[in-house]
């Protein structure tokens, strides 16, 4: 059999360091190794884990086996959530390697490659994974909004196609942000995909397409700062962008908790209150949190707001679980995606009298849809909300008063 | 569907069980096999209990399909990889601490209990067990099973086994030790008959599949504390830990040499880059203001003792001509490594589960591993350096611990290989090589034992009858040889 696989000889090389300790699946010991990664959890066996892509990666590369249901299977549930790279002691590179197996399946005829072309024609054409006109890219402003290729803004927004299009009240809530502190900033009507569904698709190529298309649209404007709400673009932008061009990004990019904290910092931002006590449970996103490293920003600024009561996950932190969002598993297998979300969902902490955290909170769109429909799906009495969206409630509420 | 498959997929549902070539590469090779070289098994099982894995030891029997059992599969070594065409018994699933016994002093674990779990449940009792440098996330009675490499072992006795409960294809389910006898309990690793224990211990899954066994566990103590003391060589080194393990100051001791320091140093601060100074041609010497090596202890017991053993291990250092070292000074001369005696030594826990693996596997190392008498331990020492100058390329490096009381030293002696593996095949072959002879030289120079079976043609020769005994054995056990065959002398 040929080598089914595309891989350098350093990644075959990093293979061989695995030694099945499973720690690629584990939480670390602040949760008692707890198995965290989702695919493992579904799976028994070793195989079901990004160690066990691993050998299924090197056992394509030696010509070993082939593509099957089963190896599809395997490969289409990584949420790309990242507990293998923040865990794994040796193994820095899984999800490369994984995205290398996705690449070679979508030249196979699976029904799901097929979804996952679907998806990345239309980024072809429309500019984002959803097949809207690009037009409707910033319907979440004001008609007649000045925001749109405002050259004499600070920073841009990058509002990332989830924003944008499906969790509009996510950048509405920083407009009315920033609106309200008279922070100027503007956003690219050239603004498209960053590239993520491509690239953990397998697409690696096209993803780098996107990648200099956005470089080169932010770069034109002369801004030094990009912000984003979506903590996926962030990562596409921080880590990807960089290592595939080769270049440090000629502006700095920050995800909207790092910024909004910045503003606290420097005393520009002030959350205020909220009119009645709520209680609310932070649900940390895989790329923002394991990806990114940003823990600390969204908790200080949901503590700054008055009258808000903050329970955490028993999983939190590095040790998140993932809400069953990313790597394209919606898309690729939707019941798994909602099976992720619906134990996230059950593993929000009650109190002694078994009362609810009445909102649900995370600092990603994706998260935010991906939970809130499962909590619709699943009747919780839970309302799903980006820290954003609070911000600006409590900014309102204390502007009402 | 062919008749085994069939009976497979009766013991075991669906999601226990598989042929899927997919799944079945997950287990076609562990990091010692070679590039090009993995074996695919035809079925991978996950047992739960002792009732499956009879049926399946059972059908696998009848069927003459050759079974490798593995724990939890972090193996390093090739003791447990896949035959082409068989069966893999991933024991994974039956993780259960059935017992913990303080009274008597045992747990009683099944295969898939990690040291982890193991070392975490027993914390809560103020008890530990033996920890070896295997992996956090490894099976703790599979590694008991193999003769851990590692610490814990010195001051009382290298084997924590105690009673055993074993599937062979001959003899059905038995157990060893008290467990034998009904209602005696799993306190023991003898009664009035012969030591059947022993027979499984290094049996590697070549006569049965172990489904439980009862393990030493011991009193933590009121305090206990990690002691580095530095040393210019291997004789003073050797020395201060025979006498603090037989004058009982230290639970355990491990000598590291300095190359060995800067690798954990390395792995545990993610970065593989290996440094420039460990890579200097004079690998004895180390480079300006690291110790040749450190001899970390673990002591423990009441706080005054402890106190007093610190002073006296200090004294003992020092008339040999070494120092203890300031914790804090250690700690800005390896940060990361530093951290792991800490946790190691002090709480009786891997920082995580993968970690000694990682830092032993990780970056491919290839060693040469030894018990030997402690009058020899320096002579050998020398005969290494010399054999390493001539035919590795640095980095190499060694470990050295007293076992049994300090009636023997384990010597670990290492040779990282830098570079692709496709690339670096010739050398890996030329370091196997060197191996062969090296085991034979080292037995009739130094009277230095093979610690991990080697598998060599001549090996039975120089077991006496040793050998064709245990294939006789063997023979009663599993007479068509289905149990990990091609393994050990079978």
């Amino acid at each position: 059999m040929t080598r089914q696989i595309n891989i350098t000889k350093e990644d075959y090389t990093s293979i061989f360091k695995c030694i099945h300790c499973g720690q690629c699946t584990y939480s670390n010991e602040t949760a008692g190794f707890t198995v965290l990664c989702p695919i493992n959890k579904k799976g028994h066996f070793f195989s079901y884990s990004a160690g066990g892509m691993m050998h299924i990666a090197r056992n394509l590369y030696e010509g070993k086996i082939d593509y099957d249901n089963t190896l599809k299977d395997i490969a289409y549930q990584c949420t790309t959530c990242g507990v293998c790279e923040a865990n794994c002691g040796v193994i820095e590179n899984h999800l490369k390697i994984i995205t290398k197996i996705r690449k070679h399946l979508m030249d196979k005829d699976f029904p799901e490659s097929k979804a996952l072309f679907k998806v990345a024609d239309r980024i072809s054409k429309y500019k984002n994974r959803y097949g809207l006109p690009q037009a409707k890219r910033f319907t979440w402003l004001e008609k007649g909004s000045k925001r749109i290729d405002n050259p004499s803004a600070d920073i841009l927004y990058f509002t990332g196609c989830v924003s944008a299009f499906d969790q509009k009240a996510v950048p509405k809530a920083l407009d009315g942000i920033l609106s309200a502190l008279d922070i100027s900033y503007t956003v690219s009507s050239d603004e498209q995909c960053c590239g993520a569904p491509l690239f953990f698709g397998g697409l690696v190529e096209r993803a780098q397409k996107q990648a200099l298309h956005n470089i080169e649209m932010i770069e034109k404007t002369g801004i030094e700062t990009m912000v984003t709400s979506c903590p996926t673009c962030a990562l596409m932008f921080k880590k990807y962008y960089p290592k595939w061009t080769g270049e440090k990004l000629p502006f700095r990019v920050l995800h909207t908790m790092e910024y909004l904290d910045d503003l606290m910092n420097q005393g520009i931002l002030a959350p205020g209150a909220m009119k009645e006590k709520i209680i609310i449970t932070y649900h940390d996103s895989c790329h923002l949190g394991r990806g990114l490293g940003i823990y600390e920003a969204p908790r200080k600024l949901l503590k700054a707001i008055d009258n808000v009561e903050t329970r955490e996950f028993e999983l939190y932190n590095e040790n998140s679980m993932c809400c069953g969002g990313g790597g394209m598993v919606p898309v690729l297998n939707p019941h798994f995606s909602r099976e992720i979300a619906k134990e996230r969902l059950d593993s929000i902490p009650k109190d002694e009298s078994e009362k609810m955290t009445d909102y649900l909170v995370s600092a990603c769109p994706n998260c935010r849809r991906t939970l809130g429909l499962a909590a619709r799906r699943s009747h919780k009495n839970i309302k799903v909300l980006d820290v954003c969206e609070l911000i600006f409630k409590a900014m309102s509420q204390n502007h009402d008063g | 569907m062919s008749k085994l498959k069939q009976a497979l997929f009766s013991i075991f549902p669906k999601d226990r069980v598989s042929d899927e070539p997919a799944v079945l590469a997950g287990y076609a090779a562990d990091s010692a096999t070679l590039p090009g070289f993995a074996t695919s098994p035809a079925y991978v099982v996950m047992p739960k209990t002792t009732d499956e894995i009879a049926h399946l030891v059972q059908v696998a029997h009848r069927a003459r399909v050759p079974l490798v059992p593995m724990a939890r599969g972090s193996n390093i070594a090739g003791m447990s990889v896949a035959v082409q065409g068989g069966i893999v018994v991933d024991c994974r699933m039956m993780n259960h601490i059935i017992e913990i016994n303080t009274e008597s002093g045992y747990a009683l674990i099944e295969p898939g209990v990690t040291f982890h779990q193991l070392s975490t449940a027993l914390m809560s009792k103020r008890f530990f067990c033996h920890l070896p440098t295997a992996a956090g996330g490894s099976s703790a009675l599979a590694n008991y099973m193999m003769r851990p490499s590692g610490n814990f072992t010195a001051r009382w006795d290298p084997d924590p086994l105690l009673s055993l409960e074993v599937v062979t294809p001959g003899q059905g389910v038995i157990r060893t030790g008290s467990a034998s006898f009904e209602n005696a309990g799993w306190r023991a690793r003898y009664q009035c008959l012969p030591d059947l224990t022993g027979l499984f211990a290094n049996s590697f899954g070549t006569l049965g599949v172990v489904t439980k066994g009862s393990i030493k566990i011991f009193d933590r103590g009121e305090t206990d504390q990690v002691l580095l003391a530095r040393f210019d060589d291997l004789d003073s080194a050797a020395q201060y830990m025979k006498l603090i393990v037989r004058r009982q100051l230290a639970e355990s001791v491990t000598f590291w040499t300095w190359g060995w320091n800067l690798f954990h140093e390395m792995m545990l601060s993610k970065d593989i880059q290996i440094p420039e100074k460990m890579l200097k041609p004079d690998q004895k010497t180390p480079p300006k203001g690291i110790p040749f090596g450190i001899a970390s202890a673990r002591l423990s017991g009441y706080k005054e003792i402890v106190a007093a053993q610190v002073d006296r291990c200090g004294r003992i250092a020092r008339e040999l001509g070494g120092d203890l070292m300031d914790m804090d000074k250690a700690v800005k001369i390896h940060p990361g490594c530093t951290k792991y005696l800490d946790s190691y030594f002090g709480k009786g826990i891997h920082i995580k589960p993968g970690e000694e693996s990682q830092i032993r596997a990780g970056l491919h190392l290839s060693g040469c591993l030894v018990t030997v008498p402690p009058e020899n331990v320096t002579a050998l020492e020398a005969y290494m350096w010399d054999l390493a100058e001539k035919e590795f390329e640095p980095p190499y490096f060694y470990r050295v611990l007293p076992y049994s009381h300090a009636r023997e030293f384990f010597f670990a002696f290492v040779v990282y290989v830098r570079g692709s593996l496709e690339d670096r095949k010739d050398y890996l072959r030329h370091i196997k090589s060197i191996y062969h002879q090296l085991y034979i030289d080292l037995r009739n120079k130094f009277g230095a034992v093979m610690f991990r079976f080697r598998k060599y043609p001549e090996f039975l020769s120089y077991t006496g009858g040793y050998g064709s005994l245990l294939k006789d054995i063997k023979k009663q056990i599993d007479p068509y040889n289905i149990m990990n065959p091609g393994m050990l002398i079978f």
